[in-house]
């Protein structure tokens, strides 16, 4: 049933312009971005709770919570690459869920040219329903923080109809799944 | 408020002549009525989500003010600061208000179709405020001085060609027609302008009454760098934006992008619980929530015209309504275009001015079969023509002509004396009988000597 979702997931996020790929382990991550990517250093961008995940991996990338806040949407809008983990996966839709997190500006997922995903196959739900109330339980006793739900790259038909990938937020979108 | 649609005629008259214009909006709805099908027809239990979708909206229409103050404490409790603004000339001013006070010069907007109802960008404009749209198709009509013609999709009156010249024009940029480069094109140049602006506008699609969330659904990112990126967000909405619940998302969700774009869901989906708390790395400082009644509540409390609140602006049925695929959007001189414009422009703006447009229908029905919260919205077509015709906006030769109509239609002597004299006028005149409004651009048809009815009695072939 999960690989089934999980298969689900991918097809979706493939219909929706991005790309997914299911790996083993961290390990793979670096060397699967590698594939995809030719990127110098200090153009790849990691959120602060990706940037401690993945440490292990011996994935390059700027924490860009070690740069000065006023420095960095200036960095961002310069990057190739943007890095973040997740909240939640959507089968349904091919949707990821990001909660705007202390260490995770939302800024990283907009600005530069490139935004791929970091998740966890445990993090799958069959649909936004089930992923939405779950969040809602979590926070039952306090503030919910702002939700981002993110398929694809940013698009647009506003040209007759044409489709046109890319346009203000990410020109790529991508996904890993371990 | 002044509307363009008493010209509403004449405009569809220019429309129609207009043949490119016809071939770029049949195109255009054309595509999204094929993409829309495909992702509802997947959905093996789309009628019950309409359903659901309908009866959660009525709930919320009428008990608007008990659900409207629920939100507004969830919203404040959430840090938003909440405007409430009876009518337009009050929403305009709060909004001014709020860029004064942070004495910012520009502005960065999302499209809305509210502040499009409100003419906020003229207003702001006046008082020295440079105003943004961001979006794609409002900041291609934006360049070009016009209005929206389709409340999704705003420059689907426009070519490539069209929009290649007018980047030329404009931008002093070479001319190329490939939608791609004119995207590009876009990107570059409000990019800076949403990394500088201090203040961005943006609409709201659902306000959920239990946790203040505002829902903003789009596909460029160019709402999220406005609501994101500089330090104050003024989210418009109208009263009617509002659902029960936070867990109704998903179902209004569902129904609104497949229906408006033929998307499973958008690029992107933000839901704002508020502005940036003090373990936020980014968001605004403030966030002002204004909330406009213009007219709402009192259309609430109206046994029919309180439907026209449940709509959630998908536009699916101007993309099959068989008028607006024949003219267009700018002929109604509305924000709202389409059936379900023909239906709220003289509900909620002014009945006398707009009373061509409940007309301009064949009452075929499908934008009630398309509509994803049900709304009956040809029911209500012929609803407000009755209402119109009752306030007396119509001719006293038309007045005539309908009792003469009526005379001859309650009894079926009449009916089949008028018969004849047709078929024998038809006789003398040939195709060339005059009919106003009608012949000018069409044969009057052969009347038949028989009538229907008289066949069905006289003859056993068709008798019972």
């Amino acid at each position: 049933m999960e690989h089934k979702l999980l298969s689900l997931f991918q097809s979706r996020v493939q219909d929706s312009g991005g790309w997914c790929e299911i790996v083993d382990s961290e390990d793979e991550v670096f060397t699967t971005l590698q594939k995809k990517y030719t990127f110098e250093k200090e153009k790849v961008i990691v959120s602060g709770r990706a940037a401690e995940q993945l440490r292990a991996s011996g994935l390059p990338g700027v924490d860009i919570e070690t740069v000065h806040p006023e420095e960095r949407r200036g960095l961002l809008t310069n990057a190739k690459l943007g890095i973040t983990l997740c909240d939640g996966l959507i089968a349904e839709t091919g949707t990821v869920v990001l909660l705007n997190h202390p260490s995770e500006t939302r800024e990283l997922s907009l600005l530069p040219e490139y935004h791929v995903v970091i998740a966890a196959s445990d993090q799958l739900y069959e649909s936004l329903d089930v992923c939405l109330s779950k969040i809602r339980r979590l926070y039952a006793d306090g503030l919910m923080p702002s939700i981002t739900l993110i398929t694809g790259p940013s698009r647009t038909a506003d040209i007759e109809k044409t489709l046109v990938v890319g346009v203000h937020g990410p020109r790529e979108f991508g996904v890993i799944v371990i | 408020m002044n509307l363009k649609s008493a010209q509403f005629k004449l405009q569809a008259r220019k429309a129609i002549g207009d043949a490119d214009l016809r071939i770029k909006v049949k195109k255009a709805t054309g595509t999204s009525l094929a993409k829309r099908k495909q992702v509802v027809e997947e959905l093996a239990d789309w009628e019950e989500l309409r359903q659901k979708g309908h009866e959660l909206r009525k709930i919320v229409v009428d008990n608007l003010d008990s659900y409207l103050s629920q939100f507004i404490e969830s919203a404040r409790r959430n840090g938003g600061i909440v405007h409430e603004a009876d009518d337009h000339k009050s929403a305009k001013h709060i909004i001014y208000d709020i860029i004064r006070r942070v004495s910012a010069d520009t502005v960065v907007k999302s499209k809305s179709m509210i502040t499009e109802e409100l003419h906020l960008n003229s207003m702001l404009e006046e008082n020295g405020i440079r105003v943004i749209e961001t979006d794609l198709g409002e900041y291609i009509v934006q360049l070009a001085g016009e209005t929206p013609s389709h409340i999704t999709a705003p420059a689907l009156h426009k070519s490539k060609e069209d929009i290649a010249r007018l980047f030329q024009e404009k931008l002093n940029m070479p001319y190329f027609d490939d939608p791609a480069k004119l995207t590009a094109a876009a990107r570059e140049r409000l990019r800076d302008e949403f990394l500088h602006a201090r203040v961005g506008i943006s609409g709201v699609n659902f306000a959920s009454a239990d946790t203040g969330t505002l829902t903003i659904v789009e596909n460029e990112a160019n709402a999220r760098l406005c609501t994101i990126l500089p330090e104050v967000h003024i989210a418009v909405m109208s009263v009617e934006k509002i659902i029960p619940s936070f867990d109704d998302l998903p179902l209004f969700l569902k129904l609104l992008t497949r229906s408006a774009t033929g998307q499973r869901i958008t690029s992107y989906v933000s839901l704002v619980n508020g502005p940036r708390s003090h373990h936020n790395p980014d968001g605004p400082r403030q966030l002002h929530i204004v909330i406009l009644d213009g007219g709402r509540k009192r259309l609430a409390k109206h046994p029919e015209w309180k439907e026209a609140l449940y709509c959630i602006r998908c536009g699916a049925c101007m993309n099959i309504c068989p008028i607006y695929q024949s003219i267009g959007g700018h002929a109604y001189g509305s924000v709202y275009p389409g059936p379900i414009g023909a239906v709220i422009t003289p509900t909620l703006f002014n009945m006398k001015d707009s009373q061509d447009l409940p007309f301009a229908s064949s009452l075929c029905g499908a934008c009630t079969d398309i509509c994803p919260v049900k709304i009956d919205l040809h029911h209500h077509l012929l609803f407000e023509r009755r209402e119109i015709v009752n306030r007396g906006y119509k001719s006293f030769i038309e007045k005539i002509g309908m009792a003469v109509w009526r005379w001859t239609m309650l009894s079926s002597g009449r009916l089949e004396f008028t018969g004849r004299i047709g078929w024998l006028l038809r006789k003398v005149l040939g195709k060339n009988m005059p009919a106003p409004g009608w012949t000018p651009h069409r044969q009057f048809p052969v009347i038949a000597l028989r009538s229907f009815r008289s066949l069905m009695k006289n003859d056993t072939k068709y008798g019972t």
